[in-house]
This record gives structure tokens, C-alpha cells and sequence, in this order.
């Protein structure tokens, strides 16, 4: 296996580790590879072994991304989000200067007229136009922009009945499903079920009784649901008391970790023993009156 | 993105009225790189641009990196090749149509990039081949 070593410090991913089959990396870089192959053709080259491909696609997609990088840095510091020509110049000419170009020492050019810019200018006057093999189908992912994230959000609050609030933005996703937190919701299932119970009534009186069964099953369900809700268990309640030592010690207010303030303590204490709280417990704590 | 260019000056108009004229002459030029695939890569890296030009400019700058590197490998190529053709020169014009990519050729000219290609010289079938009897034994 061939190992590369990227200009890049931060790149740790190796060529020659890449994904299982059917990765959607695999399908990027296979299109990097067939570009990068029909340019070493247009060089003149008649054939390839199969890793130096592979590496000079490699190289060319860390390039691409070094690029990008580069030129995303620059905008966010600038505190920008999208990337101007600016960025783009200043990020070529950064991945340019280990070999150097004309005017690479001058700081009081301007941007644009870098030579850098005006090396790729003469590359593209002077190399022929080839373009890629065969038309890239577009994945759904790149299709959506900003501008049809907007349509989708308001055709999914019209399938939830909900008018497009103004006061909230629109790339916030959107609110969940009104029958996970209004207390309507199981009532929408009753009276689902109920509504069928009504429409087997309407279908004729063969049905009566079946209907009349349907109800007594529905009122059913709706105890269970109802016993659903309650604890299974019954347990202790819990109260709480503001108060400080544990345990017997008596830790004074002005000194320790709790020094001049109140702590809430926690005790169990059973329905039936309210009596018994003083007692033994030893998870409660014992109250101390404030002193000022 | 032109909007935001100081006034130009009579030195600089020249220069930016080329770099206007380059950008959307882009437009019409195809890079070999496709859009999509720079679109992909260039997201990755988090940088947001609706502007195409932008992206068409990411492309050309990259295909003119890898054509560089690749002329340079074809350099290394036919240098080789006309080195060992001294000796035979009855094979110089098979060998002139088979310019084959070759990891010794790509490494050579990656490394004048910045890039170090290591390649494994040789394959060994077991981890004691290569190995003195002498040592082995021990």
C-alpha cells in the first residue's frame, strides 16, 4: 500500500484506507479519479498504474479541500459566512507560496492583481477545454439550497395546520407533532375510537350490539389509559426541609461549606409515620434554626 | 463580489477590468474538475458560496495544480526514458508511445510540491524473509 504524507498537518486519512463499498466517498472520489485521469491525457500521458492514479486523485482532492478550507477561514475571520473572490484569491495564493510566484514578497499589491491570478488565467487561454466524461447526477442534497428551504418548512406546517409564525426563523426545525405534548392527544385516540363505534351504529341496528360492544371496549381502553398514568406502586412521598448537619453532627451556619446560608436537605418520610421522621432516619437531616 | 472593490485606480483598472472579464469568461470555459465534485468537496470544508464563478475558479486552480504536477511527472518520464534508450536505440520509438504514470515519476515530481509519496520498494511473503540464517536461528 502506498502511503502519503499531505502538506496538509491536520489531514491524518490515508489513501489507502477508504471506505467499504457502496461509501458515498468512494463515489466522489471514483469521479476525482476519472477527471484527474483525462487530465493527465491532455498532458500526454498514455496510461496510468493504478495507485499513482490514485494518489494523484488523492493529492487533488486535498488540494480541493485545502482550498476551500483556506478560504473559509479567511471569510469567518473576517466574520463573514459566504466566501468572496477575496477569500478564494487569498486562498490560492497561500496553497501557491511553497513553490513561489511572482510577487509573492510584495505586500502592497493589491489582491486582485496578484500573479497567481494571472498564471491561471493564461492555463485557461492557453489549455484546450475538456470537459468531464459523462454527465453527474445531482444528489438531492445539493439540490436544496437556502432559497427551498423556506417552501419545504411551510408546506410541513401546512400538513400540521399550523400558520407561518413570523416571529420565529425559518431555520429552526420545525415544532413536533401537537399530539406528543397536548393533553388532547389520547383524547384524539378516544375519539377515534368512539367515532368508530358511531359509524358502526350508523351502518344499521344489525350492528347495534356490536356497536354498543365497541363503546364498552373503548370506555375500557380509556380505564386502562387512564390507570396508565397512575404509578403502578404506591411510594412514599417526598418532602423536603431547609436545615444543615447530617447525621447527628450539628454543623454551624457560620463555618463549614455552608457558611451563611440554607441548605435543602431531603428525607423520606411514609404516608402513615409523620411522626417518625425524628426518628432514626438516616437519610434526614436535622434542622437548625438560623441564628443573626 | 466586484462591489466590493475599492475605486479603481488608472494602475488597477486594467487588472480588474482582466479579473471581470476572466470571471465571466469562466462561465463559458468547462474545467475538467465538475461542478458537482467541487461543490462536494468544497462543502465539506465549509465553504459557502452561492456564486458559480467562485467554484469554477476552485476548479481551474486545481486542474492547473494537477496538470503542473502531471507535466512534471512526464518530464521525470521521458528523462528516464531517454536515458535508458542510450544503450537501445532500436526500442526509442515503442518506448516513446508508452508514457505510463509510474509512482517513481509522480513521487519525484510531488515532491518538489511539498508532498512526501512513499512506496513500499518491495513485498516480503513472510515477516523473517531478508533475514541472515545466522540471526534466524537465534
Amino acid at each position: 500500500m502506498n502511503t502519503c504524507e499531505s502538506f496538509l498537518p491536520d489531514e491524518t486519512a490515508m489513501s489507502g484506507s477508504r471506505g467499504q463499498p457502496g461509501d458515498p466517498s468512494l463515489f466522489s472520489f471514483a469521479i476525482a479519479k476519472v477527471a484527474v485521469a483525462q487530465i493527465c491525457v491532455s498532458i500526454g500521458f498514455t496510461g496510468a498504474q493504478h495507485s499513482a492514479l490514485e494518489v494523484l486523485s488523492d493529492v487533488a482532492t486535498r488540494y480541493l479541500r485545502a482550498l476551500a478550507k483556506s478560504a473559509s477561514s479567511n471569510a469567518s475571520s473576517c466574520g463573514r459566512t459566504e466566501c468572496n473572490l477575496f477569500d478564494a484569491i487569498h486562498a490560492i495564493e497561500y496553497m501557491n507560496s511553497p513553490q513561489g510566484f511572482q510577487g509573492a514578497s510584495a505586500t502592497d499589491r493589491p489582491l486582485l492583481s496578484s500573479r497567481t491570478m494571472r498564471d491561471i488565467m493564461n492555463f485557461v487561454g492557453s489549455v484546450d477545454e475538456i470537459p468531464f466524461a459523462q454527465p453527474i447526477p445531482r444528489s438531492k442534497r445539493l439540490v436544496i439550497s437556502r432559497c427551498s428551504v423556506k417552501p419545504r418548512r411551510n408546506l410541513e406546517r401546512e400538513l400540521r395546520d399550523q400558520p407561518p409564525l413570523p416571529h420565529i426563523p425559518p431555520w429552526l426545525p420545525p415544532f413536533p407533532d401537537p399530539s406528543t405534548y397536548k393533553e388532547g392527544g389520547t383524547s384524539g385516540v378516544r375519539r377515534g375510537g368512539r367515532s368508530w363505534g358511531d359509524e358502526e351504529e350508523e351502518d344499521g341496528s344489525v350492528h347495534g350490539s356490536a356497536s354498543a360492544a365497541c363503546e364498552k371496549g373503548n370506555w375500557e381502553e380509556e380505564e386502562e389509559e387512564e390507570k396508565k398514568r397512575v404509578l403502578p406502586v404506591e411510594r412514599g412521598t417526598v418532602g423536603f426541609k431547609l436545615g444543615l448537619g447530617f447525621r447527628g453532627l450539628e454543623v454551624g451556619l457560620r463555618n463549614g461549606v455552608c457558611r451563611g446560608g440554607k441548605r435543602v436537605s431531603w428525607h423520606t418520610s411514609h404516608n402513615n409515620n409523620n411522626s417518625d421522621d425524628e426518628n432514626g432516619d438516616e437519610k434526614s437531616f436535622n434542622r437548625r434554626s438560623r441564628r443573626r | 463580489m466586484m462591489n466590493q472593490n475599492q475605486p479603481p485606480s488608472d494602475g488597477r483598472h486594467d487588472d480588474d477590468s482582466a479579473l471581470a472579464d476572466f470571471l465571466a469568461s469562466l462561465m463559458d470555459y468547462t474545467p475538467t474538475i465538475p461542478d458537482e465534485l467541487v461543490e462536494h468537496y468544497v462543502a465539506k470544508s465549509g465553504f459557502q458560496c452561492p456564486d458559480v464563478r467562485l467554484i469554477r475558479l476552485v476548479a481551474v486552480a486545481t486542474q492547473k495544480f494537477i496538470s503542473e504536477v502531471a507535466t512534471d511527472a512526464l518530464q521525470q518520464c521521458k528523462a528516464r526514458q531517454s536515458a535508458a534508450v542510450k544503450d537501445k536505440r532500436d526500442k526509442q520509438q515503442k518506448q516513446d508511445k508508452r508514457l505510463i504514470l509510474t509512482m517513481e515519476d509522480l513521487s519525484k515530481a510531488l515532491h518538489e510540491y511539498g508532498v512526501n509519496v512513499k512506496r513500499q520498494e518491495y513485498f516480503a511473503d513472510s515477516p523473517s524473509a531478508g533475514i541472515d540464517p545466522a540471526s534466524r536461528e537465534e
